[in-house]
């Protein structure tokens, strides 16, 4: 044993407001062909944070109970959105609704500003985010790559920011690299969760290489065609790129370089004569 | 014409079991006739969006007449959250708007 060699570096795990997270992918539980599939894949994903959501509940259907009784036999951490919130305030009802219902002050914040794009509504995201951290929240904001929103974000209290890769449910994938790649490098010590967009594992892996702590992601594994399958496929993509991340990428560069030694070369000079 | 004994009559009559009616008809009829808060009289409020006619005074009343658990919904009241603990203390005016939510599926 070579003494000189490095102790193994234990990666820190990620810490989302103060509490540690093992698992790098945070899994969406609706779109699922049936519960069991759902639940599966959150296995099969080693996910320990879930996304949900409330809803008007009808008496009748009582639909609320079942889903959330399936939720808590995954022993997972739930993480309430305010998914379709409109206005800080539709936003601000929804989020104390929630943790009245799961009993958890984390909330995924979304104040969406665009019937089409989903995009985030950054004025009003940042006005909801001031009013939930104040009553005891504890905010995640679904928001757009843009630097000065996220620093206001975190100026308001927000110490995780979801930025997102494209419009919710597309697929498309990092749609700025360039700009996420910034919004990294401007935060680094804040954890930065890529949220909506993904839709195959290679880009939850370019996100995990840039440096990102975490994926969200749902729509890709509900409706893919064997959503365990790729809940795992993800789960493997995710723990590739951060390792990668961990080990560091090589440079990129513009020109070609042999990998093979040039000295040595055979014939090396024959050919000019 | 309308008449307020004979209204009640019926009311106690043919009012189905649960107390939490969704009728935009009947809710506009008794609207119009400026229905004055009594314990026996309904009131129109909008629950989840739908016309709803009670005889609920408070919003802990209308989350159990219209079927509800105590536990496993949630409140709000004309766009502000109503803690559980609250629902028993806030009185209900017409056309209040009320949601109960329950968990569901989110990404």
């Amino acid at each position: 044993m070579n003494s000189a060699l490095p102790d193994p570096v234990t990666p820190p795990s990620l810490r989302l407001y103060g509490v540690s997270v093992t698992s790098r992918l945070l899994l969406g539980t609706a779109l699922y062909p049936s519960p069991k599939v759902m639940a599966d894949s959150v296995k099969a994903a080693g996910a320990g944070i879930v996304t949900v959501s409330v809803r008007r509940e009808s008496a009748r259907a009582n639909s609320g109970r079942g889903f959330f009784e399936l939720i808590r036999s995954l022993n997972v951490r739930v993480m309430p959105n305010t998914a379709g919130c409109r206005t800080p305030r539709e936003a601000i009802a929804t989020a104390h609704m929630a943790r009245e219902l799961f009993g958890t002050d984390w909330v995924k914040l979304e104040v969406i500003g665009n019937d089409d794009t989903l995009q985030p509504d950054v004025f009003g995201l940042l006005e909801a985010a001031r009013a939930l951290v104040s009553d005891g929240f504890k905010v995640f904001p679904y928001t757009t790559e843009d630097l000065i929103a996220a620093e206001r974000l975190r100026d308001a209290g927000c110490e995780v920011l979801m930025p997102w890769a494209a419009p919710i449910g597309t697929g498309r994938g990092l749609a700025n690299p360039y700009a996420l790649r910034s919004l990294r490098t401007y935060f680094p010590d804040t954890p930065l969760i890529i949220d909506a967009g993904i839709g195959a594992p290679s880009h939850a892996a370019a996100a995990m290489e840039m440096g990102f702590d975490a994926v969200l992601l749902n729509t890709a594994v509900a409706r893919a065609a064997d959503p365990v399958r790729m809940a795992g496929a993800f789960a493997a993509a995710i723990e590739a790129g951060r390792t990668a991340f961990e080990a560091g990428l090589m440079e990129m560069r513009d020109t070609a370089t042999p990998s093979t030694p040039v000295a040595g070369t055979p014939f090396f000079g024959l050919d000019k004569s | 014409m309308f008449n307020p004994s004979s209204r009640r009559t019926i009311e106690t009559s043919e009012r189905p079991s649960s107390a939490c009616i969704h009728s935009e008809a009947i809710a506009n009829i008794w609207q119009h006739h400026g229905n004055p808060r009594h314990p026996l009289m309904q009131l129109k409020v909008f629950v989840n969006g739908e016309a709803t006619v009670t005889s609920a005074a408070t919003l802990a009343e209308l989350v159990a007449q219209c079927g509800f658990p105590e536990t496993g919904v949630a409140t709000a009241l004309n766009g502000d959250f109503v803690p559980r603990d609250a629902r028993d203390a806030t009185r209900l005016v017409g056309d209040d708007k009320v949601e109960i939510v329950s968990p569901r599926q989110g990404g």
